[in-house]
């Protein structure tokens, strides 16, 4: 049984799975989920201007939106070179 | 006073007035004698029919619109809708999808401003506690060494985005969510977790009652409270959560139903 899960090397990541590279692995999902998230938000935004419109433009909501994403794809790309043991 | 009660007057004076200062140069001719005599005629009719509008009396339609143009005019003069407006009487840039060429909205209403205070302070709150945490950790010369290089920035970063954008999702949870009362319909729109939204719609002949719920300090001190419409048969009842001023919303609704009563009686 271990020899099959060690063979699949699935005790060898658990063992070399440390505090800081689970929190790496944490956030990357983290922020995966996040711009996943920011984007369906900018739809449903620019969804809400075709029922609505209001003074404030939705381009302007979309645009605070969008930048949110591209703050997070960022730290991603940050996250990925940090160089944890 | 409405321009229909004014006008006539003053088209009569300026006639008038025209007519004595205009003096035909050559009486000879009959051409100019004839058009003379008809214009004579024009007139001598116009002072009857400006009497007749003097005379009638505004119809109980009119003087609802009236009551509405001079209550927008005298409260605010520029009808747009400013940005964290929750309250505004004929509102200008807005618009609905299903919204007809002559249906003017009456009354743009949304939560009272005073509601997104919890998430406001939560939000300030959670922004000022790294920096607490920081000023602490260099006051007592706390070590981080034991931490990977560059992992507190990128836990920062990660952290104020989260809390930025979770603000700014609070805040277009409470923009989206509006109701819009106009001369035909009741519209509401609910946006909920920014994932699911509702839009519904009912006509004014369908609303059977309408009812305000004032509950809570913090509800009459800012004037804001429930207001619930109840539409008749099969149709869902709207309830408008925290908009202010809940009396005038149902004044206002309880006007448009009796006007579509009267309307219909008269038909």
């Amino acid at each position: 049984m271990f020899n099959f899960l060690g063979n699949l090397n699935i005790i060898n990541l658990s063992r070399s799975l440390t505090f800081f590279s689970f929190l790496k692995l944490a956030l990357i999902l983290f922020l995966i989920g996040f711009i996943i998230f920011q984007i369906i938000i900018s739809k449903q935004i620019s969804s809400m201007e075709k029922i609505v419109i209001q003074p404030m433009s939705s381009a302007i909501l979309n645009l605070i939106s969008l930048s949110f994403i591209i703050l997070a794809v960022l730290i991603l790309i940050f996250t990925f070179t940090l160089h944890v043991k | 006073m409405p321009d229909i009660f004014v006008a006539p007057n003053e088209n009569l004076k300026t006639k008038t007035e025209d007519l004595h200062k205009r003096v035909p140069e050559d009486n000879t001719s009959l051409e100019n004698l004839n058009l003379e005599k008809e214009e004579d005629k024009a007139i001598e009719l116009e002072p009857v029919e400006v009497q007749n509008e003097m005379i009638r009396q505004p119809s109980k339609e009119e003087k609802l619109n009236i009551h509405t143009s001079l209550d927008s005019t005298n409260s605010y003069s520029n009808s747009s809708v400013p940005l964290f407006t929750s309250y505004w009487r004929n509102p200008k840039g807005v618009y609905f999808e299903t919204q007809e060429p002559n249906e003017d909205i009456i009354i743009f209403l949304r939560k009272h401003f005073l509601t997104n205070f919890n998430w406001l302070a939560s939000v300030i709150i959670l922004l000022i506690i790294p920096i607490v945490v920081f000023s602490l950790i260099t006051y007592f010369r706390y070590s981080m060494n034991f931490l990977p290089t560059g992992f507190i920035e990128v836990f920062t970063a990660t952290y104020y985005l989260f809390i930025i954008s979770y603000g700014f999702n609070r805040f277009l949870d409470w923009y989206y969510n509006i109701a819009l009362i106009t001369k035909e319909r009741i519209f509401d729109v609910e946006l909920s977790n920014l994932v699911s939204k509702t839009v519904v719609a009912t006509k004014l002949s369908l609303v059977q009652d309408v009812k305000n719920k004032q509950t809570g300090t913090m509800r009459s001190l800012f004037n804001y409270g429930d207001v619930l419409i109840q539409t008749a048969g099969a149709q869902d009842n709207f309830l408008m959560h925290a908009v202010p001023k809940p009396e005038s919303v149902v004044d206002i609704v309880e006007n448009l139903i009796g006007k579509r009563n009267r309307e219909e009686e008269n038909v």
